[in-house]
């Protein structure tokens, strides 16, 4: 009997120091999440529209579709209480590309209205 | 509990962000078929005019004027009609990116599998409601036309255009939420559902007054963008007035008396000692 019982011993240490049962498995080193930064789509379609404006501010509708557009974007992109760093470029140059239409604008309208220049449009 | 109108709009946004698709598709649709009637309305019309020109010419010109006012009549009330069936579905979609459910283009559909009749009955009768203001303006207009614009007449004018543009804005605010507590329940009575609206908002008028005019300069952009912009507008306001609906609603749900300002476990276990 104890004879018995000792190779039972014996396997149930075998059993314990088995090298197999202590490699961790593979799936646990992946069970940490780590914090992924998503792409926000909508700001940086505001900057492409910003640019874009930009661009096409001296054809005026162009500016003022592709400028309000990125104003919005840049609006809509900002679900966190503070703007994404695109959305925050697409602001600014949404801005701009408004201010190049409206100064397009009035120097087109001061050309036509100027006399000898025989008007712009 | 009262959430600020930012706060409301961060959560709209957050929760359209991935389903922007989606709410453009559906606009695109409704604006389709409206577009297809309309198309449909002014050919009709052309139609009418050449037929009364070239085929009829014996016909009386107010006869002929006639039936063409008639049918664009028919077809505007059709059309109000067909806005009236898609609302529902529209508001549905909402409601379900709102409170995280999925939401499916199949859902547009909600209001002709689902009662359309009490649907376009809520929409009518909203709308008779906010349309009394203006009869008022319109007595004292017709008045004023026959009488020749007297100075007391004016004055009358512009007093009930006044009474007309306050008591449409406060019926609008009143009963703007009859339509999402039919959603929420679509077994109750329309009349119920309106006076249920009336009253949880009382004392929210001014926020949904507020929330509503903080979209002028949105809109402004939509009409500086050649109307593009409000592919992205429209979705964005119906998703922070259905989160305005989602605020309002737990002031609805009734605490037992003896359990106020308890949390739902303190009640648990204040229920289980009274047990």
């Amino acid at each position: 009997m104890d004879e018995n019982n000792q190779i039972e011993n014996n396997q149930v240490e075998e059993n314990q120091s088995d090298p197999i049962s202590l490699v961790k498995p593979e799936y646990d080193s992946h069970t940490i999440e780590q914090p992924q930064k998503t792409q926000n789509n909508m700001a940086l379609a505001s900057l492409v529209m910003g640019i874009t404006g930009i661009v096409t501010s001296c054809c005026c509708y162009g500016g003022l579709i592709f400028g309000g557009l990125g104003i919005l974007f840049a609006l809509l992109s900002r679900t966190e209480g503070r703007f994404d760093k695109y959305a925050k470029a697409g602001l600014i140059t949404s801005i701009i590309a408004f201010a190049f239409v409206i100064v397009f604008i009035i120097a087109f309208a001061l050309i036509s209205m100027a006399p000898n220049m025989g008007g712009a449009f | 509990m009262k959430t600020s109108s930012g706060e409301l709009k961060k959560r709209a946004k957050r929760n359209l962000k991935g389903n922007y698709g989606l709410c453009i598709g559906v606009e695109f649709i409704v604006g389709g078929v409206l577009l297809a009637f309309y198309m449909f309305l002014v050919l009709g019309v052309i139609g009418l005019r050449l037929i009364g020109d070239y085929f009829t010419p014996e016909v009386p010109m107010e006869s002929e004027m006639l039936i063409i006012v008639l049918f664009s009549f028919f077809f505007l009330i059709l059309m109000v009609i067909i806005t009236g069936i898609f609302s529902p579905g529209i508001l549905k979609i909402y409601m379900n990116i709102s409170s995280g459910n999925k939401a499916k283009l199949n859902d547009l559909f909600y209001g002709f599998k689902n009662n359309p009749l009490k649907f376009l009955g809520i929409y009518a009768l909203v709308d008779v409601i906010s349309f009394l203001w203006v009869i008022p303006y319109l007595v004292v207009l017709v008045v004023c036309m026959i009488t020749d614009f007297i100075p007391v007449m004016i004055v009358m004018l512009i007093v009930t255009y006044i009474l007309m543009a306050v008591g449409t804005i406060l019926t609008s605010l009143y009963l703007s939420q009859s339509f999402y507590i039919l959603l929420d329940s679509p077994d109750k009575k329309i009349i119920s559902c309106i006076k249920e609206s009336i009253e949880i908002m009382k004392g929210n008028k001014g926020r949904l007054f507020y929330i509503s005019l903080s979209f002028m300069g949105m809109i402004l952009l939509g009409y500086a963008s050649l109307y593009i912009g409000f592919l992205w507008i429209f979705p964005y306001i119906q998703a922070t007035l259905v989160e305005f609906y989602q605020d309002l609603k737990p002031e609805r749900t009734s605490v037992p008396s003896g359990f106020e300002g308890q949390s739902y476990e303190e009640m648990q276990a204040n229920y289980s000692v009274t047990e």
